[in-house]
């Protein structure tokens, strides 16, 4: 494709993907066990505020990409530093989600497999879906998104229809105690959702006419997400019980193993791994196309195909020698005053830049 | 037959095609007629009738037998220029281009006529079936078109067989067909770009649209790209399709060819453009939708919910097709906990004492099966049926009695061919029963997940391609709400009162038929 | 560029692990766990899909593997070793465990079962009364080429319908068996044996008259007969706390239980109206509602249930409605007395809150919980208890009255 270009459409099923993509792996907020689904409805308001923000950043740079966007405020040599850290942290961050799938898909399916062949191929999955361009990943999101409504409803019907939500697993709220709460909403607030800073680099892709609608369009699917997100965590609570759920690894994959439709088909195990693989996938190829371009505009002589291949090559070698925490590690390996920094603290700079800039050019246009 | 000549054909596209030197006619009959004979050799087939005349004039009358309604040549210009001409005319003026425009003009009663001067044209004029009048002293021929050939009547169509519509169906020559399609659609904005495709076959390719409807850009794109082609001879629609489809290295079909004049009727009034080629009774339309592969005739025959239903079962089978062999393996063999207990020991207990794994014995059937699919294509007419039950014993019978294939194999195998005939009519279940295949590898090494992940990288692929520009998976890949009237189910005509967007036509409003549910009591 | 990423996939996948053939799957019925000297013994029942499936129908269906090991996964490996196939255990449906692991507690069990991937959360954890894990799995009984999967269907069938049995799956066992004030209450397999017609003296030796009957209950000689000798049953239901079996309900009182549970099953109620006639009903609802106030100690149960009479052997005429209030009046006196006698029982012999009060004061008065939630065991046997039943019948059959 030499056009590179997704519609509103498009934008909004791949952040209700990556959104859900996240959550569904990682167990986030753990520690505050009945009250997962409120501190995911709780963070979900404070990223929206931070989408607003990102929105806001993007449109003062007229939605161009984020590299151009460090570039204009930060200047070139500051700007390319910055660059290299974000494209740093891109990697950082397909490296854990690559070795968490694998890991996962492991433990689940294929018992027994080695974890090597479990991440090639899901790295060559990766590479040869992003070799075909964001168009062709924009539109097989829209697909994706119908299956995997398709694979949910299922698991809702069986639920209900068999009995087997508790709402006394639901209560007491707020037992655990606030502290634990306000830690575990600022974990997710970090993390799925301040993830939501690699959308600047997609907002680009949408045509210009079109650009005034975006903001209203990401919030429709923030909320949208949110609610999935919301509804699985509440299922897995009512299913398993606080206790399951905080110490599960990955518990919507136990509670989906309780669903079933006796009479039409006895295991719904394996909708649950479809939904967990193809949003995890959505997220983790939304991530190398971000951080191939964004290592691409570091330099204008490296090419797309050879740096998506690299940036494979080099994780999947790598993988077996870098230790992480193994049972926390999507939210836990950086510590958090980076990621901090890196998703709240750069962006807000940034922004704030940006606005003096754009309050002093529209004040040059009104003195001409 | 050279199978690259296709590709030397597309690299050779950028040069313009070789320009021919103008020749023009000789004054003298006999220098004419001789040249004629040189070139086109002393073939029996050249007719060549010289007369006379009512003023001692030599004329010529040459045609190719065969292609000529001999019949017409000779009642309507031999009789007029032998026995009528010098009734009408009992003073024959001195010039000889007065009598050559006289004849031209008021003469010769044919509604198909035109002059020339130049000997290439009047070659390429004669081998398609026109007949040349010369006239001695006169640097210049008449044509007059008497095509009059065989060709097979029309009938039901072999491929695509419909219940519930008409069953005529397009023959190889080009003007029935374009003639067939003004029956149907008599509206004035119905145009016809005429190419010649290939140096020595020079095959009448028409791009049909209708003016007014039809995108223009599909227009351009299709006329320039056959103007791009350079060919020595264009033998049926499928060459063309291959090459003027958009360059993707992919095994699904982007155009596709249809016999049957209401298919395409209904694809021009939507917005599509048909490519007719002289010499088959197929026609191309463009741009092809994947989903338009699965919308046959019949539904707009049936009433709506059992029409849905029909179009339902379809796609269930064309991902059926796909999917289930390699689920099945990939069940079997990593994750027995999925299946459920009873049918988890009865397969056990079939299996073991099979030789072969799973993999192996369903490629086994599905081989076996493809090679009864070939053979009933090419039997000859009188083996037949003995044919039919040879296979069904050899397949179903005696392998699995001899224990080499289970019966699970088998039902999988058959149900997997089986399903491959509902959507045969097009050729879009080609890549799936190479898709079939792949899944299979894909399900015996990597299990679930293998195939999850190999889905992805199919739809993703899927995704990608376009046909004359258009994504192939529209309109479910950029998602189009109106569109899906007519996708995965069909709805009421009532409904369905705009042309499809993805189609991008200029005249959006197909009627405006009031909804019937909204009469009042 | 895509090609040959293709191709390095298609090369890869030329797999290199050992895969497990179906020929070589074992699929595993049912477990049995037996505590021994210093560790464990555990019983596999495999299942030989040849006898059911069909080839060879002479062979018995199931067989059954044992080891000894220190710790469960120890005998799971060697019992592993020991069979002819990979045993599989996504398909188990049973764990038996015998009393004395019971009474020393069930986490490791839980612990070695929900570790394991490839067992299901949907199987049922019974407790062997006064036999060994191993006999009830060595016993054969007729109706199912599987008998410990008849036990499961029979568990999972019937306890969806009535009230006679315990009803949970592993997750909900496990929820209950470390929080306070949750405890939990397991089925208990025993096994049914009829008296052998030639053995009248008493003073046989014990051991090896159950011997001989445990030859004669796992060979084919019991399914021949029409009436067999040995059966599996589950008339006993083990009480826990915590995690440790401290006794056993009967299967009167399983229905009691489960209607204090507010579970919606059918329960078999029956009354002696004037110490001579019998007159039953059957409760298909039933609407229980536990208000606690750990503060006071006091619980307050409200029983409501409903039913349709079944059985009526007292001459009164029904078709007066007050009859019918008369009767419903008795029962509702009776439930109350049963529950009110289980309750004790919980309180006084069996130390355990099966009932969940506790539970219930968790999720309800947070805050008064928390005060009382270390002692718990002290303060729930002087709990003041007060039962409010309300029978009601709704409908009294096809017919009115049989005598006149």
């Amino acid at each position: 494709m030499s056009t590179r270009r997704i519609n509103l459409n498009q934008l909004t099923v791949l952040i209700i993907l990556y959104l859900i993509g996240g959550t569904a792996i990682a167990n986030v907020g753990k520690h505050s066990s009945q009250d997962i689904w409120v501190v995911i409805l709780i963070s979900s308001i404070l990223g929206g505020g931070l989408l607003i923000l990102y929105h806001r950043l993007s449109q003062l740079n007229e939605y161009k990409g984020l590299p151009e966007i460090f570039r204009a405020c930060l200047g070139k040599g500051l700007g390319t530093w910055v660059i290299i850290i974000y494209a740093s942290f891109f990697l950082l961050r397909i490296f854990l989600l690559a070795t968490s799938l694998a890991e996962m898909a492991q433990l689940t399916l294929m018992y027994g497999e080695s974890q090597k062949v479990i991440l090639a191929v899901l790295l060559i999955t990766v590479v040869y879906c992003s070799l075909y361009g964001i168009n062709a990943i924009g539109r097989s999101a829209e697909i994706f998104f119908g299956v995997i409504i398709l694979c949910l409803i299922p698991f809702f019907i069986s639920v209900f229809s068999n009995g087997l939500f508790k709402y006394d697993n639901l209560i007491p709220i707020f037992a655990v105690g606030t502290i634990k709460i306000r830690q575990d909403i600022f974990r997710t607030f970090l993390f799925p959702f301040g993830e939501l800073i690699l959308f600047l680099m997609l907002f680009q892709f949408i045509p210009k006419k079109e650009s005034h609608k975006i903001l209203k369009r990401s919030c429709i699917a923030l909320f949208i997400g949110t609610l999935i997100i919301v509804l699985i965590e509440v299922m897995n609570l009512a299913l398993l019980g606080s206790d399951l759920v905080t110490n599960f690894k990955y518990p919507f994959y136990n509670a989906m193993q309780l669903a079933t439709l006796r009479g039409l088909i006895d295991r719904l195990d394996p909708l649950a791994i479809i939904i967990i693989i193809i949003s995890g996938y959505f997220k983790l190829v939304l991530y190398f196309y971000a951080g191939t371009i964004t290592i691409q505009s570091l330099n204008k002589k490296f090419k797309y195909k050879w740096v998506l291949l690299i940036v494979a090559l080099g994780i999947f070698f790598v993988a077996p020698y870098i230790e992480y925490d193994k049972t926390n590690f999507l939210v836990s390996t950086l510590p958090y005053k980076i990621m901090t920094f890196i998703e709240l603290g750069i962006p807000i700079l940034l922004w704030l830049i940006s606005e003096v800039k754009n309050y002093q050019q529209t004040k040059k246009t009104q003195v001409i | 037959m050279d199978l690259f000549r296709f590709y030397k054909g597309k690299k050779n596209s950028q040069e313009p095609p070789p320009q021919l030197k103008p020749k023009p006619l000789k004054t003298s009959l006999k220098e004419n007629v001789a040249e004629i004979k040189n070139v086109l050799g002393d073939v029996n087939d050249l007719l060549v009738r010289e007369l006379e005349l009512n003023n001692g004039v030599k004329a010529g009358v040459i045609g190719i037998d065969g292609l000529i309604d001999s019949e017409q040549a000779q009642r309507l210009i031999i009789y007029v220029l032998t026995i009528e001409l010098p009734l009408i005319d009992s003073e024959v003026p001195q010039k000889r281009q007065e009598l050559f425009d006289r004849i031209f003009n008021s003469r010769i009663s044919m509604i198909d006529a035109s002059t020339g001067t130049d000997f290439n044209d009047l070659y390429d004029k004669l081998l398609t079936g026109q007949v040349v009048v010369l006239i001695d002293g006169v640097p210049q021929c008449m044509y007059f078109d008497c095509k009059g050939w065989e060709m097979r009547s029309i009938n039901e169509p072999a491929t695509e067989k419909s219940l519930r519509g008409p069953k005529d169906s397009f023959v190889e020559t080009i003007r029935v067909n374009t003639a067939t399609l003004r029956r149907r659609i008599k509206d004035s904005r119905l145009r016809f770009d005429a190419h010649q495709v290939g140096s020595s076959s020079k095959t009448d390719v028409f791009v049909a649209y209708i003016e007014g409807i039809t995108n223009p850009e599909y227009v351009k794109i299709a006329n320039d790209r056959i103007k791009k082609i350079q060919l020595d001879i264009l033998l049926n629609t499928s060459e063309l399709i291959q090459l003027i489809e958009d360059p993707q290295r992919t095994i699904f079909p982007r155009l596709i060819e249809t016999e049957r004049p209401d298919k395409v009727a209904a694809a021009l009034m939507e917005g599509q453009v048909a490519i007719f080629v002289d010499g088959t009774p197929f026609a191309i339309l463009a741009p092809f939708y994947f989903t338009s592969a699965f919308q046959s005739i019949d539904d707009y025959g049936n009433e709506t919910i059992f029409a849905s239903f029909k179009r339902i079962m379809r796609y269930f089978c064309y991902f059926a097709i796909i999917l289930t062999p390699g689920f099945y393996i990939a069940l079997t063999t990593f994750h027995q906990e999925m299946i459920p207990f009873s049918l988890l020991i009865t397969i056990i207990s079939q299996r073991t004492t099979q030789p072969f794994s799973t993999f192996v014995e369903t490629l086994i059937v599905l081989i076996l099966f493809e090679i009864l699919r070939e053979a009933s294509l090419r039997k000859p007419d009188a083996i037949g049926d003995s044919m039919t039950i040879v296979g069904s014993l050899i397949i179903g019978q005696t392998i699995v009695e001899a224990g080499l294939v289970s019966y699970a194999a088998i039902i999988m195998g058959a149900l997997t061919t089986i399903a491959s005939f509902v959507v045969s009519s097009t050729k879009i279940n080609v890549p799936a029963r190479i898709l079939t295949v792949c899944f299979m590898i894909v399900g015996t090494q990597l299990g679930f997940y293998g195939i999850t992940l190999a889905f992805i990288m199919l739809i993703t692929h899927m995704c990608s391609l376009t046909s004359f520009g258009e994504p192939y998976l529209a309109p479910l890949a950029p998602f189009n709400l109106q569109d899906q009237k007519d996708q995965l189910v069909r709805l009421p005509f009532n409904w369905m009162k705009k042309r499809p967007q993805i189609l991008k036509s200029q005249d959006q409003v197909r009627h405006d038929l009031p909804n019937l549910e909204k009469e009042d009591n | 560029m895509k090609r040959i990423l293709l191709v390095i996939c298609v090369v890869l996948l030329s797999g290199c692990r050992e895969q497990v053939g179906l020929k070589e799957l074992g699929l595993v019925a049912g477990l049995g766990i037996d505590k021994i000297e210093d560790g464990y013994l555990l019983t596999a029942q495999v299942v030989n899909p040849n006898a059911i499936g069909g080839n060879d129908s002479n062979a018995l269906p199931i067989y059954s593997v044992s080891a000894e090991g220190e710790t469960l996964y120890e005998a799971f490996q060697k019992i592993d070793n020991q069979s002819i196939h990979a045993l599989y255990l996504a398909h188990l449906h049973v764990i038996v465990i015998d009393e004395t692991t019971a009474e020393e507690g069930l986490n490791p069990i839980l612990d070695f079962a929900l570790r394991h991937t490839e067992i299901r959360p949907d199987i049922n954890i019974l407790v062997a009364y006064e036999e060994t894990s191993q006999d009830i799995l060595n016993v054969l009984i007729p109706n199912d080429p599987i008998p410990v999967s008849q036990l499961d269907i029979y568990v999972s069938m019937v306890k969806s319908h009535t009230g006679r049995l315990g009803s949970y799956n592993l997750y909900d066992t496990v929820k209950s068996v470390n929080k306070t004030g949750l405890d939990t209450v397991l089925n208990a397999a025993s096994i049914d044996r009829e008296p052998r017609p030639d053995n009248d003296s008493e003073d046989e030796d014990d051991s090896e008259d159950q011997q001989d009957k445990m030859d004669v209950a796992s060979s084919t000689d019991n399914i021949s007969k029409i009436l067999p000798e040995s059966n599996l049953e589950i008339k006993h239901f083990a009480v826990f706390n915590d995690d440790k079996l401290v006794g056993y309900l009967d299967d009167t009182e399983i229905q009691l239980y489960n209607i204090l549970q507010n579970k919606d099953k059918y329960y078999i109620l029956k009354i002696k109206v004037e110490d001579d006639y019998y007159v039953s009903m059957e409760a298909n609802r039933v609407n229980t509602k536990i208000h606690t106030q750990v503060a006071d100690r006091k619980v307050l149960i409200n029983c409501e249930v409903t039913g349709i009479l079944t059985e009526n052997r007292y001459p009164m005429d029904l078709s007066a409605g007050h009859n019918v209030e008369i009767l419903e009046e008795y029962f509702s006196e009776q439930l109350k007395k049963d529950l009110l006698a289980l309750i004790e029982k919980t309180q006084t012999e069996v130390k355990a809150d099966i009932f969940r009060i506790g539970g219930h004061a968790y999720n309800w008065e947070n805050e008064n919980w928390f005060n009382v939630k270390g002692h718990w065991d002290e303060i729930y046997p002087t709990l003041d208890f007060e039962v409010n039943v309300d029978v009601v019948i709704e409908s009294i059959g096809d017919i009115e009255n049989l005598y006149e």
